[in-house]
């Protein structure tokens, strides 16, 4: 390519890049480097080193919210991974009234997310009036404290976040078990295999870097969830759901301690870059095989 | 393809341009506008059309008129956290914003006000302000910020539930509970009488924390100590905590008195009491919320907090109006003259009279109660308050004996009023909130190793980490 060429590709990329800088290059740079500053509300004034870092560290419910942090990846990759491509398998397999389980399983993604929370903090609602305590009476037992338990507290935002947030990943499956030649499946059913042998043998192995994809999407959005605890349980009870995420929204937006605040980010930041590394280096993986 | 390269540079050079002007961000005020007059602007302003606005936006006209060398800017911003830090950071607070006396620490740590003391003794106000705000609007002998409203936490009741309770008297005015215990006889008669929960403790968001630091201060709590060196040392590891502690506690397990929830936003516990569903709770003598949820006025009731058994103390808190850092003498002057002419000044004219009025007018138009009273931000038996004082019976649209028990505690000097922890409140009233999770959780909760341990880790993790 010859320098006039050269000039116009990064002529015509040079808005995309300048934007990229602004709002993604320079803030996350600008966040890692303030952590290393004494911060009077957004301006740095003397550089500290990592003493934030220390602060931070040192809190005695760093390592219980890091713990609460990797429960909440562990339930989401057990109840949230494999839920869409089991529904969007058993959609493919239906012959009638696809289109109504379709776009009907669809609906809770369009829903606004703060009324799905709400919906759900009704659903879970200690008090008899809760949806799901009303079933518990039918049965006549007693009502249950659901987001009040904090030895399950985190299982149940799992829950609330995988019926949200699974009909997206589902439509994602979906299109990709429709990109699978259909001669596949037909060889498959000649030889005589079963809905679960054509699974297991065709469709899994040609899906297998997306699924992996998204797993690793997966992990790393779920690594910084912060919305469903401050809504569902302001992070309780007793700090059982809180997660790094919210203890960054809770230093930067209501303790004021924006130091301590982009300290974290950071750290979850650096945690993060391993999985977000595997995720490139699948993504790249993937691209090559479409 | 010439074209399009002049469309690019140019598209690229106002981004540059764009950039560079959002990066820079400005804390000194424009002060003057193209006539020379000093411009302040000013934030609360509606954002949407209706009766305020068109009295603020006439009042607007009317200071312009008197002060020709003034003009106010409106400004929609309303304080929050979330955007509060950027705003500041970029240059981009109004002039004069408001906000509630918990966030003066957060203004003042960052700097994002400008000294008013001057501005105070030039318009006549030094030594005017109640001596119990003076420490709290100050730092570092800077006057941080001008108060415009100072209220006594005290206890919302349901004059229904009361009612049908039995638990008022002769001529129909709900009986004072005076101590913590004799509150939860009443909670258990609302029990008994009514099926409705006798009282409510919120315990999300530092809610809990904050609104329950009377009743322990009444244990004879004292959270931290300013130590010599100006360091601070949590004190709560104590006794009286964990009675205090225990009351709570024994709502729940032992009298069954509140419900079966250890998670209680601000919001639930409004719209609970607002519902009928609950007798009592904690509250700020604000009480829009509540006929938001359509609570009917004739139910709401309005009591004083009642004593522990060390001392019957209340919280204080109130709005302030901040002037914002990098603003000139000019504008300062301005922005104390805008206050006055809202009605939140000191002085009393025919012209802050009716804009008092109008004032009164535009909460009841609003759908506000009018009838609460609050503390005077003024000190002494001046004219201001006495005028604050004929306007609210004046416009009272609630039933005089609904509020008769709070408004008569404000006069009632066996009462303290105390201003929240001078430093990490937030961080105190989140641990607060902890602990009556825990304990409305499990009832075998170890209390006094739970506070020893909440003492320390506020110790640790803010005390010790104060810049």
């Amino acid at each position: 390519m010859n320098k006039r060429k050269t000039f116009k590709v990064w002529l015509l990329l040079f808005p995309v890049v300048f934007l990229l800088y602004l709002f993604i290059w320079r803030p996350s740079v600008m966040g890692m480097v303030w952590s290393l500053f004494k911060m009077k509300g957004y301006t740095p004034t003397e550089f500290i080193g990592l003493e934030n870092y220390i602060r931070v560290v040192s809190n005695t419910e760093f390592l219980p919210i890091l713990w609460n942090t990797v429960q909440y990846v562990l339930w989401s990759i057990l109840i949230g991974f494999p839920l869409p491509i089991i529904v969007a398998f058993a959609i493919n397999e239906l012959v009638h009234a696809k289109n109504f389980f379709r776009n009907t399983i669809y609906l809770p993604a369009i829903m606004p997310g703060i009324t799905v929370m709400l919906l759900w903090y009704f659903i879970y609602s200690p008090t008899s009036t809760g949806l799901l305590n009303q079933i518990l009476a039918i049965f006549g037992a007693e009502p249950y404290g659901w987001l009040n338990d904090s030895n399950w507290v985190i299982l149940y935002i799992i829950i609330q976040k995988t019926w949200a947030g699974f009909p997206a990943s589902m439509f994602f499956y979906y299109t990709s078990i429709q990109n699978i030649p259909g001669d596949l499946y037909e060889a498959a059913t000649i030889d005589g295999a079963g809905f679960f042998r054509r699974l297991w043998n065709v469709a899994i192995p040609r899906m297998l870097p997306i699924i992996v994809l998204n797993l690793v999407r997966q992990i790393i959005a779920v690594f910084q969830v912060m919305q469903e605890p401050m809504v569902l349980t302001g992070g309780g009870p007793n700090n059982a759901s809180m997660s790094l995420g919210y203890q960054v929204y809770l230093y930067g937006f209501v303790q004021g301690r924006v130091g301590q605040a982009l300290s974290l980010g950071t750290i979850t930041f650096l945690i993060l870059i391993v999985a977000t590394l595997f995720y490139f280096k699948i993504e790249k993986k993937t691209t090559e095989n479409l | 393809m010439k074209a399009m390269k002049r469309v690019l540079t140019s598209v690229m050079a106002c981004l540059m341009l764009a950039a560079a002007a959002g990066c820079t961000p400005s804390n000194t005020a424009n002060d003057k506008d193209e006539q020379g007059r000093t411009v302040i602007s000013v934030g609360n302003w509606p954002a949407t059309e209706g009766e305020y606005l068109t009295r603020i936006t006439k009042q607007k006209a009317e200071f312009e008129e008197a002060n020709p060398d003034m003009a106010i800017e409106p400004d929609t911003w309303t304080f929050d956290l979330q955007s509060f830090y950027s705003k500041a950071a970029g240059g981009q607070l109004p002039g004069l914003y408001y906000a509630n006396f918990t966030e003066i620490e957060k203004i003042a740590a960052g700097g994002y006000y400008t000294d008013i003391t001057d501005g105070i003794e030039r318009a006549g106000y030094k030594d005017a302000f109640d001596p119990r705000l003076v420490d709290l609007i100050t730092y570092d002998g800077e006057m941080v910020t001008f108060p415009t409203d100072f209220y006594a936490t005290g206890m919302s009741y349901n004059v229904d539930l009361f009612e049908k309770a039995g638990l008022v008297d002769e001529n129909g005015v709900a009986l004072q509970p005076k101590t913590w215990d004799e509150l939860l006889e009443f909670a258990k008669t609302i029990k008994e009488k009514t099926g409705k929960n006798g009282f409510i403790v919120p315990t999300t968001n530092n809610y809990g924390g904050w609104l329950s630091t009377p009743l322990m201060w009444s244990y004879g709590v004292e959270f931290m100590k300013k130590n010599d060196d100006g360091s601070y040392t949590a004190t709560f590891d104590s006794p009286e905590m964990i009675a205090a502690l225990e009351w709570i506690r024994d709502l729940k397990w032992k009298h069954h008195v509140i419900g079966d929830e250890a998670l209680v936003t601000p919001d639930d516990s409004r719209r609970q009491f607002a519902l009928g569903n609950v007798g009592m709770m904690m509250n700020l003598p604000k009480y829009k919320t509540l006929l938001n949820y359509e609570m009917p006025l004739e139910h709401i009731g309005a009591m004083a907090v009642p004593a522990g058994p060390k001392r019957h103390v209340t919280l204080t808190g109130g709005y302030c109006a901040t002037v914002k850092e990098g603003s000139t003498e000019d504008q300062i002057d301005a922005a104390i003259k805008w206050l006055e002419k809202t009605g939140d000044g000191g002085k009393v004219t025919e012209q802050s009279k009716k804009d008092m009025e109008a004032s009164f007018q535009n909460t009841l138009n609003n759908g506000d109660v009018v009838g609460l009273l609050g503390l005077s931000v003024f000190a002494g038996d001046n004219e201001y308050r006495k005028l604050q004082l004929e306007l609210t019976e004046k416009y009272r649209n609630i039933d005089a004996k609904q509020v008769k028990l709070y408004n008569d505690s404000l006069n009632d000097e066996s009462i303290e009023l105390q201003p929240e922890v001078p430093v990490c409140a937030q961080e105190l009233y989140g641990e607060i909130d902890k602990m009556i999770q825990q304990i409305l959780n499990d009832e075998n909760t170890d209390i006094a190793a739970m506070v020893k341990k909440a003492n320390s880790d506020f110790q640790a993790n803010y005390l010790n980490n104060l810049d």
